[in-house]
């Protein structure tokens, strides 16, 4: 593993310099993602993006590695007592026990760090006590646990962009549906459920402003022609149903499955209602055939606008399909007549009849989003992994100690030194809380005197 | 409304905070000190009295919800936090010269809230998605965790300053403000919790987001904004510990983490986002 490190490769991977790049492109390539494209979120998905987020984590993985010896090493070494370095570098704080012995110092010196330090080391020789020890060693692998958080919500992302699914269905107040439309993830366009999901019931409250103030689907889970689950579905309060998440997202109106045509017959110029039901048939006037709703569709090929389609059989038994359009005049304006040349949209197609869609009748439907995410779980523990290493990260620290206890012309001379991985202001200040508490010892002593 | 008026007042209170701590820095005489300060907790003190008027009012209308729900009252809260901040960093380091970089931005966030003519004050029902208990966490740790940058933003401007003024061998002006070194550990503490609150913020709007919207994550522009403010916040950190940036370069990396910060809050608005501010 020695030569690991003269690999230059993985001196760059391993590097914080690399890690400021790439957090600088990620964030650099957010930017443009926000301003270029703001309604299509495509570029977080694309390949390069990902290639930029593949980048931080190799690099943090490569860190990780790198510096996990180095850090295990400190955790399991306990230092030498005797690092008299340190005493110079420094002005060391001191204490002075008048007329005490070396000895005795040292054992009340220790009686006090005992208690509020770990990892005790002492040696003595030249006539002075040398003390170790230590605050916090856990904290050396709080950035790591930090690390492995982000680690493990990216896991958590791919996860759900593999295995997750997201899509919607709109249910129509007192129908079933079966399957949904997945829109991202795997599988898109249609998906089958495997249940049935019947939207019994979908209420509305709205405040006085007229804005909604709540929306609620009664919903009931179908399985094998068995209920199993029902539940009210409201904004903020999904249900889940054998791993499938619904969200209530919206409402709103559709076309029912009732229509009302006008019929006119041209030669007689008499004009008939007809109220006809999807999949139902009629028969027209005077026996002149029969007429059957065959579809009802909201917004005709995305551009014509609300249509039905009837089919129409001749009494000799020859079918006439034609989409009445409810918007006729409209859509003539504005594409001009040219498409009732075509058979199928033109309403006279089948004469003496012209058809003209009157009414449609309409049912409000419930809006729902459906997804599946198996890598939630992962993101969330990521989520809570790294408030926790960040508040060990930031706020301890592994604080080490270095007492000297030595002889001064009779008078016992206590220095005191420190060092701290990170966050030196507050090393200090531990240093003088310790002084201040071993001078109140030293005090104590005189008046038991 | 009473608390809209309140809130107002306080406004002009904070300008006169900002100009006590001024002349407490150009002039040096401590009596503007002790005035700004006094001023600065009756103002603050005032705000809290306003937020919770706005609050008991909001009960009284029969739609009550903690003030925070729109963008009017996260200024308000924007510019509670910087202050209640300030005081606690100035009781801390009992140093006020800081004063003079902080109380404006609780100022102008204030005035923009009571004088700009595109934001309604008026108290609003809460529409479904946000009829949640999420919504007071995710918002009370977001804009903590802006208030923390705004503070660190501050002591940078100030920081750079005095690094120039250093230069000159000028100093009249600014012989009051915190040396260097502790003017940039403050500012690094600032980020740390701000970082820390932000982080929090992004996890509880995901979570939120989650229940509310089907995804934890979307990509809106203002959880994307949030994201960048995160890196560049995250890349100073780093440099800070990892490099032994400081000082200068680290001053700069806090404004431009601050100006994402600002972009998050309201550059986004002009963006097509599901979030309400």
């Amino acid at each position: 593993m020695t030569d690991k490190k003269k690999n230059p490769i993985w001196d760059i991977l391993r590097s914080v310099k690399l890690t400021l790049f790439i957090l600088s492109v990620l964030a650099a390539a957010s930017i443009i993602g926000t301003l270029i494209q703001q309604e299509d979120t495509g570029i977080y998905y694309s390949l390069w993006f990902r290639f930029i987020i593949f980048c931080l984590a190799v690099n943090l993985i490569v860190c990780s590695i790198d510096r996990l010896p180095v850090t295990l090493k400190i955790f399991r070494h306990t230092p030498n007592p005797d690092r008299p370095k340190l005493f110079e570098e420094a002005e060391p704080r001191t204490l002075l026990f008048p007329n005490a012995s070396v000895g005795a110092v040292s054992s009340i010196v220790q009686g006090i760090l005992r208690s509020r330090f770990k990892n005790l080391a002492v040696k003595e020789h030249d006539n002075s006590s040398y003390i170790y020890c230590e605050k916090g060693r856990y904290s050396l692998f709080s950035v790591y646990l930090v690390h492995l958080s982000v680690l493990l919500i990216l896991a958590g992302a791919i996860a759900g962009s593999i295995f997750g699914f997201s899509g919607y269905v709109n249910i129509p107040e007192g129908r079933s549906i079966d399957s949904v439309v997945i829109t991202s993830g795997k599988d898109r366009g249609n998906k089958e459920l495997g249940f049935v999901v019947r939207c019994e019931k979908f209420l509305i409250e709205l405040y006085d402003s007229g804005e909604p103030k709540e929306y609620r689907s009664d919903l009931s889970f179908i399985e094998n022609g068995k209920e199993s689950l029902k539940g009210a579905l409201r904004v903020n309060h999904p249900v889940k149903f054998k791993g499938i998440r619904f969200y209530q997202s919206s409402y709103g109106d559709m076309p029912g499955e009732t229509v009302r045509i006008k019929a006119l017959n041209s030669e007689k110029g008499e004009e008939t209602t007809i109220e006809v039901g999807l999949g139902k048939a009629v028969t027209l006037p005077d026996n002149r055939g029969e007429l059957t709703l065959s579809d009802i569709r909201d917004n005709l090929m995305n551009m014509l606008g609300p249509a039905v389609l009837i089919t129409i059989k001749s009494p000799e038994g020859k079918e006439t399909p034609i989409w009445v359009l409810k918007d006729r005049d409209t859509i003539k304006k504005k594409f001009s007549d040219m498409f009732e040349l075509s058979q199928k949209f033109n309403p006279s197609a089948y004469a003496p009849f012209t058809f003209e869609l009157y009414e449609m009748s309409s049912v409000t439907y419930t809006g729902l989003q459906v997804a599946r995410d198996p890598g939630v779980p992962f993101v969330f523990a990521g989520f809570i992994m790294i408030i926790i290493g960040l508040f060990l990260t930031f706020f301890t620290s592994h604080r080490r100690f270095w007492i000297r206890i030595s002889d001064e012309k009779g008078d016992v001379k206590v220095s005191l030194a420190g060092t701290s991985h990170k966050n030196p202001v507050g090393m200090e200040r531990a240093l003088d809380v310790l002084l201040s508490r071993l001078k109140e010892t030293a005090m104590e002593g005189k008046h038991n005197d | 409304m009473i608390n809209t008026v309140i809130l107002s007042y306080i406004t002009f209170v904070y300008f006169f905070c900002f100009l006590a701590y001024l002349v407490l820095l150009v002039t040096g005489r401590q009596a503007f000190g002790k005035a700004a300060t006094y001023l600065t907790i009756a103002g603050f003190a005032g705000h809290t009295v306003g937020i919770g008027f706005r609050w008991f009012e909001s009960y009284k209308l029969g739609i009550g919800h903690a003030p925070l729900s729109n963008l009017y009252e996260s200024l308000i809260f924007f510019s509670w936090a910087i202050i209640l901040f300030y005081l606690i960093v100035e009781k801390r380091t009992r140093n006020k010269g800081i004063g003079a970089f902080v109380t404006p931005l609780a100022f102008l966030s204030l005035a923009y809230a009571s004088f700009s003519g595109d934001i309604t004050n008026g108290i609003q029902p809460l529409v479904p998605a946000l009829q949640s208990n999420w919504l007071t966490t995710h918002v009370i740790t977001c804009f903590f965790g802006y208030a923390a940058f705004a503070l660190s933003f501050g002591m940078s401007i100030m920081y750079l300053i005095k690094v120039n003024e250093d230069k000159d061998k000028k100093g009249v002006i600014f012989n009051l403000i915190p040396g260097l070194s502790l003017l940039d550990e403050l500012s690094y503490q600032m980020v740390v919790i701000g970082f820390l609150l932000l982080t929090l913020g992004i996890a509880t709007g995901s979570v939120w987001a989650h229940t509310a919207w089907g995804s934890y994550w979307t990509w809106d522009p203002k959880e994307t904004w949030s994201l960048i403010t995160w890196l560049v916040y995250a890349a100073m950190l780093h440099a800070r510990l990892m490099r032994g940036w400081k000082g200068k370069r680290l001053a700069l990396i806090s404004i431009i983490g601050f100006i994402c910060v600002l972009f998050t809050y309201f550059g986004v608005n002009y963006l097509s986002s599901l979030h309400s501010y």
